[in-house]
């Protein structure tokens, strides 16, 4: 403030040289407005002490909002003071106690400019003068000029100060970006438009790089050594290709995967890691390049497969379960199926028909062992199930397979695949083979039917439409089945003999009381007749005809009971162990003419006529075997012949006798051809014909103890001829 | 001995084996019985069909040809035959009771007594 009289007292050239250092002074120092990190105070108290002002102030003018930039001239009080308004401040109101004078001249200068204006600002540099100074008026006019340098000087030292405060906030955003990348759970690759591929801390970390890498191939062949290859086909092609595409766009900047979910990637290190990329983009639209993450899916993968596999083993059990129950419901209702019937047609129907469809498309059980008449009985799945008649087809018991091979070894044939080749193994007959393939069978299981020891079938079992696949638990169903079924079949059988049994009795005893009720009758009026007779007391010689028929009569029916008895006791030790024939040399047609004259009363009671034609036909037999043979024979042959004659012959024939005994009565049909040589069994109504039911079972025994045979050769109404063939020697 | 008392009434005698039809003629011939015998029901279906009117018929039931269950239900179809009443002469008791007790009048089992016999003949034949 000292120099403010010192310019007072200048001379004029000298003034104006002052004026220019002065100008001077103030420009340089006006240059340091240009930097915003320098306060303007300096400037202010140059311009303060040059110009010998008592105070300079910069003060911006926002609205009624005054706003103190800087100032010279004021104590640290006075700049604690609150601000007047702008109001106030050009009404000469100021709080500060530095110009609050009288003597002070007031300078006022605008330094706004056009970006100022626009923004709502009005800054002006405002000096209080004293008078006292008497600073000439050409200092105005530098000011003014200096102004325009503030002007400027303000407006860049604002540009500059947005720079810098641009460039520390585009600092605090990298920071925080490179902070969120490098906190990222997902390993990233950022591929830039330009430029090499930049890496975060945690895709370095997954890698076991410890620096970027250098360039996109030691990435990607770094990346692809960590990789294991799937082991399925399908996946490594996929995640070859994948690969591929990722390599070519992180080396040649080629067009990523577009739309991809990505791929699993298995690490040797057993980390599993999702692959994907997605393209880096600004909201406004701008692409920067493409960003590949490595998702780690480790722990996510291993709970959803223990989750997935605690699913399927709970599935599991709960099918497994619910295939048990439906077995025993099956076996239970197949149980009740069986107990339901005694009749076996019946019983094998009913089952056939609870298999299908449960069980199976197709199901026919066969029941052909020896000795017992076959049932067959098959159906195909259906609404209702079709019939198939198989009592055309028989099963070859020497097949290398299948339900002959089943039948013949006794244990079950599990087919889950069955190939049409597989039915050349089953069965030589062509005609069963069309049959087995015109069913279309897949899968099969034969069970054998196994009762007390013995196969009495084969229950098959087959899949053809539904696909099914027969397993291990299929056969043990099936073999409970089976079993089940066998014993149903075993007692209906049983039940059948039972029955049978019973009724061959019955015929028996009302056969047999026939038998010896008649000649007791006989033999009881005979001798009630005799007795009438000889009672009334007057016999005549013209009763002794009557007399000599009934004492005639008595002797016959006691002959004939003593043969019944005899044949009834023969009836006792069928069962027994015969004697063996003790051999005799007699001549067949010596014997045969021995019994037919026992038979004399018996066939002119018959009024039969009886054909002979016997050759001399010696041999060594038993007699007595040889004697009922011919008297069972002739017997039958009375009984059915009625009047028609009786042939009779006897011949040798090699080493062999021949007897034929040929009647031409009603004949046996040819159905009943093998069973009237069994015990009881008779192919007349016991209402008919009378007699045991055993004399042709006598015939037949005898022969065998002796090494022969006996044939009959009939039809119904032809008559019947029964031919005796025994070995000379027996 | 001296001839019977005629009674003049006549007996079809169906029975298929000889001795028993022998004896039985025989035995109603003493009591004055005309007898006429078939040796089984076709037989004597036939007599019937002929014109024979038998007071009574004795009928055996097991017979060849036609056997006497047979031979009742054929005369039961004509009422002239059905009338005449019939005693059943049988060796076989339980398969004779079965449906025949109700068309017939009499069931003897064999063997016969006669006495019954007779007193059955006497209270069922019809009179002359």
């Amino acid at each position: 403030m000292n120099a403010t009289p010192d310019l007072a007292l200048v001379v004029p050239n000298d003034e104006r040289h002052i004026r220019d250092s002065v100008l001077q002074e103030l420009i340089v120092s006006a240059f340091e407005l240009f930097d915003p990190r320098t306060p303007m105070d300096a400037f202010m108290d140059s311009v303060a002490m040059r110009l010998g002002c008592a105070a300079v102030f910069a003060l911006n003018f926002r609205g009624d909002h005054l706003e103190l930039l800087s100032a010279a001239g004021l104590s640290t009080n006075s700049r604690k003071l609150p601000l007047p308004t702008c109001a106030e401040f050009r009404d000469g109101v100021y709080p500060w106690p530095e110009v609050r004078r009288d003597d002070l001249d007031v300078w006022d200068f605008d330094l706004s400019d056009r970006a100022m204006i626009q923004s709502g600002d009005e800054v002006h540099l405002v000096l209080f003068i004293p008078r006292a100074a008497n600073i000439s008026p050409l200092y105005r006019g530098l000011l003014e000029r200096l102004c325009r340098i503030i002007c400027s000087a303000l407006h860049h030292r604002r540009l500059f100060a947005t720079v810098l405060k641009n460039e520390e906030e585009l600092f605090a955003t990298k920071s925080l970006y490179l902070c969120i990348a490098n906190g990222s759970s997902d390993g990233m690759i950022f591929q830039p438009i330009d430029g090499p591929p930049l890496c975060n801390r945690r895709f370095l970390d997954i890698a076991g790089m410890s620096a970027q890498p250098q360039n996109a191939d030691q990435l990607s062949s770094h990346l692809v050594s960590l990789i294991e290859a799937p082991r399925d086909l399908l996946a490594r092609m996929a995640r070859q290709t994948f690969l591929a595409t990722a390599r070519a766009h992180l080396s040649e900047k080629s067009e990523p995967p577009r739309d991809h979910q990505g791929i699993e990637l298995l690490f040797h290190d057993g980390r599993e890691f999702l692959f994907f990329c997605l393209p880096v983009t600004s909201p406004e639209g701008v692409r920067f390049g493409h960003c590949w993450y490595l998702r780690e899916v480790t722990a996510q993968n291993r709970a959803r497969r223990e989750r997935l596999s605690l699913l399927t083993q709970e599935r599991e059990a709960r099918a497994i379960s619910e295939k048990a129950r439906l077995r025993l419901s099956f076996l239970t209702d197949a149980g009740q199926i069986l107990l339901s019937s005694l009749d076996l047609e019946q019983l094998l129907q009913n089952i056939v028909r609870h298999c299908l469809p449960t069980l199976a498309d197709v199901c026919a059980i066969d029941l052909f062992d020896q000795g017992e008449e076959r049932h067959v009985v098959a159906a195909v799945a259906g609404d209702p199930p079709s019939w198939v008649d198989l009592n055309g087809f028989t099963i070859s018991l020497d097949a290398e397979a299948g339900p002959g091979h089943v039948m013949a070894t006794g244990t079950t044939e599990l087919w889950p695949n069955l190939r049409a080749s597989d039915l050349e193994r089953f069965t030589k007959d062509d005609n069963v083979r069309q049959l087995l393939a015109s069913l279309g069978l897949t899968s099969a299981i034969y069970v054998p039917l196994l009762a007390r020891g013995r196969c009495i079938g084969v229950m098959t079992l087959g899949a053809t439409t539904s696909g099914r696949v027969y397993g291990e638990d299929d056969r043990l169903l099936a073999e409970d089945l089976g079993m089940r079924v066998a014993m149903a079949v075993d007692n209906a059988r049983l039940f059948r003999r039972s029955e049978k049994a019973i009724e061959l009795r019955d015929n028996f005893l009302s056969s047999a009381s026939h038998e010896l009720r008649t000649p007791i009758t006989a033999f009881r009026l005979a001798t009630l007749g005799l007795c009438r007779l000889v009672e009334s007391g007057r016999l005549t010689r013209a009763d002794m005809p009557m007399l000599r028929d009934a004492l005639d009569t008595a002797r016959r029916q006691s002959a004939r009971l003593e043969r019944l008895v005899h044949r009834l006791l023969d009836t006792s030790r069928l069962d027994t162990h015969r004697v063996p024939p003790q051999p005799e040399p007699l001549d067949l047609a010596y014997v045969m003419e021995e019994v037919l004259h026992d038979f004399r009363e018996e066939i002119r009671a018959a009024g039969a006529e009886i054909v002979l034609d016997l050759k001399p036909t010696p041999g060594r037999w038993d007699r007595s075997f040889i004697e009922q043979i011919f008297t069972n024979l002739l017997t039958n042959a009375l009984k059915f012949a009625g009047t028609r004659p009786i042939e009779i012959s006897v011949a040798p024939d090699g080493d062999w006798a021949r007897l034929i005994v040929r009647d031409h009565g009603i004949g046996i049909p040819k159905g009943d051809q093998e069973r009237i040589f069994e015990r009881f069994e008779r192919a007349v109504s016991p209402k008919d014909y009378s007699g045991f039911g055993i004399g042709l079972t006598i015939v037949r025994d005898l022969l065998q103890a002796m090494g022969g045979r006996v044939h009959v050769d009939s039809d119904s109404g032809q008559g019947a001829t029964f031919t005796v063939e025994l070995p000379r020697e027996c | 001995m001296n001839a019977p008392t005629p009674k003049n009434q006549t007996i079809l005698l169906v029975e298929d084996d000889y001795d028993i039809r022998a004896m039985l003629v025989m035995l109603l011939d003493m009591e004055g019985y005309h007898v006429v015998r078939a040796t089984n029901g076709r037989e004597a279906l036939t007599l019937l069909e002929e014109g024979l009117r038998p007071h009574l018929i004795l009928l055996d039931l097991m017979m060849p040809v036609m056997n006497g269950w047979q031979f009742r239900e054929e005369t039961l179809n004509v009422p002239e035959f059905a009338s005449i009443p019939v005693i059943v002469i049988s060796g076989d008791g339980r398969s004779a009771a079965q449906n025949m007790a109700d068309h017939v009048a009499c069931f003897l089992k064999k063997p016969l007594e006669l006495d019954r016999l007779l007193s059955k003949i006497d209270e069922f034949a019809l009179p002359v």
